[in-house]
């Protein structure tokens, strides 16, 4: 692991709408070097994908920015225009990998005539349907997708076709980074299988560096990322080497969470139990004063419901947000 | 490579679109043409929106068959009431036909004739059938006798000259305000929205009225009434045209209006959530500029406006007929209110029969159309993998 | 989700609107003068007496203005009440029932949703020789009944395939009493969406039947007052009070009834709402 590609410093971004102003992601420092594959777990509605979203640049419209910064190997993604955002640092570094694939593909266009635009889009020329059928058809046939997909129309595709088609497409100019929302959740278990292969294969070749993997599926995450980041309530709480976090998990909440999901452990046996945390996740238009997860927390102090705990790094790779682990405790 | 050949498309068990040897697939298209020809997602897709105009039509002329039998009393009778000799007339009741007893006894004739009401019930529906196939609508009693056909005839293309020209400029024009004002700032665009919802739902006659008397009496630069000025005698001139083009101005601008309203409001919605949804968000993360943004947008949130044409031909029919009673535009409308005054039920049946057919045909050409625009109904398969 | 309703500004507007107009046409005929009546000099431009000024037969347009509100009012509210009974029977039982009854009804929905408006109430209503408010209620009811049984269909197949329904399927209830029983409350809501948007057609196509001379017979109503504005060309001669009110009249209660609708629907069927 080498330099950092992604640095994330206290970034916050915020939903605006009719329903009031929500916290989607309050506070998120986070680093991903070359080489390395970051997993984002928590549970629904924790700020994953807001923070994926963040991190591009591209927020859509309820979704805005609302300070910290976010440098793109080497790029201030809030400072440059948007220009240079679209030209030199989306699809071109950074590429991102949207959660509902099936929706995010033009219904009415077949995708040799999308690559077209987005070349147009991204260069100013637009290429002939032959030329987009060598060049790109060679980069989906090796990503496995057979040549002949990019005649079709997504609704002639499967789910699964679809979501690797989104892959191909995003890795067209070969980024460094790439940011995956939750590419598994809507497939059948071989489709993600397909798919998992797929992005270890682009990392394997080297063309991506560095992925950001989006996800509610541990064991996943446990086989396709270096570094695990929990998240609760819009904010990181653990973050570290994925099998540490796995084996021996630290925060409250990332024991809670742990012990909630039904996974394959051999050497948990028959006496292993379910169990569940107590309580529901905050509403974000009002999240709980002092640390996020307290009312939910069996071992919570009076501390915790006054002052939000700082991040504190220990042994210089694992980061933890508890008034456990950092001073006076 | 060379575009995928049309008939290609006609065996939908193909799993893979550019087989090797296209001889070798030419021929079996040809033999499984025939049968896999019916399985086609478009043609089955035309059968059943076929059959369905079909049963709707149908239906609908069997309800004109029934409905001045359904009346208590004789139809003849009652046409023919305030007509009698002898009786006063309602207000413009009595036809100006009706002079003499004779002439009263020729003409009850020739109606009884046409409704068969001797005759047995499905006797009359055959018969019924067999002068529509013939183009036999039976004789207007305001209009001399002469037959309803050729009177309804010379009405419907009157309405035509309005409605056709009204549905296709509204709709471009309607389209394209509400795309705009969809991604303008927030007071433009709730000011265009609701103002294209006053002129959708306002009574098109009513705004027509309105217009004739800001622009007909207060700046006096159209006319009243009528599709030409009295005086001039109908004829292919260029002056004569113009003149009907002056008469026509006013009916087809208030129909105009109106329509622009309703596809207006239509496209406001469908722009707000396209641009929301997640393959502009996708696009964008692409790298796309705003204005190709909005172009995709624009287009697929015209997609479903498309099917909004039938609805709006159904409405714009129902007020056009209205709008040409307030002008005096002698088309269906205004031959269909003649006809209610003078109760002329086989120039009302026909006028209506039309009306229908018109309808019932423009929704299925409408239908062809959506069909053919939009991919997901032309191709049908999904592929493997 | 009736008390977001309520706490809605948009709905509230539209509400209070139609409510005032409502409230006018209720209310009103008991403050105004006699509307048949001959009270004044003819064709007299609004002044202070007569707010609306009065009509060719020397009438008072206000208070024909106010009784046309109730006719026309009394007319869409028996159209809403036979149209939703109507459609609201068929919709339930085509959106429950799968199969060929389910199929059919369907069908039948489609095809009488085919036809113009209109035109089709132009027909229906040229049979009959005199008529009554009851019965142009009627007519229009069983012409607009289809787009009802639409809606209410699309939300039982969606409601059908719901726990609470499987729940009772699987301890015995009979199909009716499901039905009526399980699906109805969550109905209750979506049937008086639909009741609003009835009512408001239902009053244009008042309007539209009596501009053509087929309106309810000796009755002052919308519609009825625009057709004697047509027929003594009130456009020519300048009489503007005569035309104008009634179709504004008509204009804003369809334009905030639609509104309450969308409305509404917005809050019982919250989709992909568009902040």
């Amino acid at each position: 692991m080498e330099n950092p590609l992604v640095i994330v410093e206290r970034l916050r971004g915020y939903y605006v709408g009719g329903f009031g102003v929500v916290h989607g992601v309050d506070d998120v420092s986070l680093t991903i070097r070359a080489g390395e594959g970051v997993g984002l777990v928590g549970e629904s509605g924790c700020g994953k994908s807001t923070l994926a979203q963040l991190i591009t640049g591209v927020t859509g419209p309820v979704l805005h920015y609302q300070g910290g910064t976010v440098m793109v190997d080497g790029f201030n993604v809030y400072a440059i225009p948007e220009e240079t955002l679209r030209t030199e640092v989306l699809c071109k570094r950074l590429a991102y990998i949207p959660q509902a694939a099936m929706d995010s593909l033009n219904p009415v266009k077949r995708i040799r005539d999308l690559l077209r635009d987005v070349v147009k889009e991204r260069t100013g020329r637009r290429p002939s349907n032959e030329e987009v059928f060598t060049t790109a058809g060679e980069h989906f046939e090796s990503l496995g997708l057979p040549r002949r997909v990019l005649n079709l129309y997504p609704h002639e595709l499967s789910g699964g076709m679809k979501q690797r088609v989104v892959v191909a497409i995003s890795t067209l100019w070969n980024p460094k980074i790439l940011v995956v929302d939750e590419p598994t959740s809507a497939l059948d278990v071989s489709s993600q299988k397909l798919l998992v292969k797929t992005l270890m294969l682009l990392r394997h070749r080297g063309t991506v560096k560095s992925m950001l993997f989006i996800t509610h599926d541990i064991p996943v995450a446990r086989q396709v990322c270096e570094t695990l980041a929990v998240m609760y309530a819009g904010q990181l709480v653990e973050v570290g080497p994925v099998e540490e976090v796995l084996d021996s998990p630290r925060h409250p909440y990332t024991r809670g969470l742990l012990s909630s999901i039904a996974s394959y452990e051999p050497h948990a046996g028959r006496r292993a139990r379910l169990e569940c945390i107590p309580g529901r996740p905050p509403d974000m238009r009002n999240p709980p004063p002092g640390c996020r997860f307290h009312p939910r927390c069996s071992l919570a102090q009076p501390r915790c419901a006054q002052s939000e705990p700082p991040e504190v790094t220990l042994a210089g790779k694992r980061m933890l947000r508890c008034w456990r682990f950092s001073g006076g405790g | 490579m060379s575009p995928t050949p049309f008939w290609l498309f006609l065996r939908p068990e193909a799993k893979t679109v550019n087989d090797a040897a296209a001889e070798k697939v030419k021929v079996r298209g040809v033999l499984h043409g025939g049968v896999a020809f019916f399985a086609h997602p478009f043609v089955r897709f035309l059968v059943s929106r076929g059959t369905f105009y079909l049963l709707a039509i149908v239906a609908g002329f069997t309800m004109t068959f029934f409905i001045p039998r359904l009346m208590p009393g004789n139809p003849v009778d009652m046409m023919l009431r305030p007509a009698q000799p002898g009786l006063p007339g309602l207000a413009g009741g009595a036809s100006p036909a009706v002079g003499r007893a004779a002439d009263f006894a020729r003409i009850r004739a020739a109606l009884e004739e046409f409704f068969g009401l001797d005759k047995p019930l499905h006797q009359q529906y055959l018969v019924f059938w067999q002068r529509l196939f013939r183009g036999d609508l039976g004789p207007s009693f305001a209009f001399s006798m002469q037959p309803v056909a050729e009177i309804v005839g010379r009405a419907l293309l009157f309405t035509l000259v309005l409605v056709v020209p009204v549905l296709l400029l509204s709709f471009y024009l309607g389209n394209y305000i509400g795309a705009s004002a969809a991604i303008s700032q927030r007071g433009v665009s709730s000011l265009v929205y609701y103002g294209s919802l006053f002129f959708a739902q306002m009574p098109f006659y009513w705004f027509a009225m309105i217009l004739s008397f800001l622009l007909a009496l207060k700046a006096g630069l159209f006319p009243f009434y009528g599709w030409h000025s009295p005086e001039l005698l109908p004829n292919w001139s260029l002056s004569f045209l113009m003149n009907v083009a002056w008469h026509y101005a006013l009916p087809f601008l208030a129909l105009l209006i109106g329509s622009i309203g309703t596809w207006t409001v239509g496209m406001w919605s469908m722009m707000l959530y396209e641009m929301r949804s997640d393959y502009i968000l996708y696009c964008q993360q692409l790298g796309f500029r705003k204005r190709t943004l909005k172009k995709y947008a624009k287009r697929n949130a015209m997609l479903p406006q498309y099917t909004g044409f039938n609805l709006v031909l159904s409405g714009l029919i129902g007020q056009t007929v209205i709008t040409e009673v307030v002008f005096g535009w002698p088309g269906l409308g205004s031959l269909g209110y003649r006809a209610i005054l003078s109760r002329d039920y086989p120039l009302l049946m026909g006028t209506f029969l039309v009306t229908v057919v018109v309808v019932l045909l423009g929704n299925f050409l409408m239908d062809i159309l959506y069909g053919l625009i939009d991919p997901r109904i032309r191709t049908g398969y999904v592929e493997r993998g | 989700m009736w008390r977001r309703l309520v706490r809605d500004g948009q709905f509230l507007m539209a509400l209070g609107v139609v409510g005032l107009i409502v409230g006018v046409g209720v209310l009103g005929p008991r403050f105004v003068r006699n509307p048949h009546a001959f009270v004044w000099l003819p064709n007299q431009p609004p002044s202070r007496q007569f707010l609306l000024g009065t009509d060719p037969f020397g009438r008072d347009v206000l208070a024909r203005l106010v009784v046309g509100i109730r006719t026309s009012l009394l007319v869409g509210v028996y159209a809403g009440l036979i149209g939703v009974a109507l459609g609201v029977t068929v919709g339930l039982v085509s959106g429950y029932m799968k199969g060929v009854a389910g199929e059919t009804l369907n069908l039948l929905t489609n095809v009488v949703m085919v036809f113009p408006v209109l035109p089709v109430l132009i027909i229906l209503a040229a049979i009959f020789e005199r008529r009554s408010l009851v019965l142009v209620g009627t007519i229009i009811g069983v012409v607009s009944w289809p787009w009802a049984a639409r809606c209410i269909r699309a939300q039982v197949l969606s409601l059908r395939e719901r726990e609470f329904v499987r729940l009772a399927k699987i301890s015995g209830d009979r199909h009716v009493k499901i039905a009526f029983l399980e699906i109805m409350p969550y109905m209750l809501a979506y049937i008086v969406m639909v009741f609003v948007l009835m009512l408001g057609g239902a009053i244009g196509a008042e309007a539209g039947i009596s501009m053509i001379g087929l309106g309810p017979t000796d009755a002052v109503s919308l519609g009825n007052l625009l057709f004697w504005a047509m027929v003594h060309e009130a456009t020519r001669v300048g009489h503007w009070w005569t035309f104008l009110p009634p179709g504004l009249v008509l204009t804003l209660l369809t334009v905030f009834s639609l509104i309450m609708h969308k409305r509404m629907d917005q809050i019982f069927n919250p989709r992909l709402r568009t902040w």
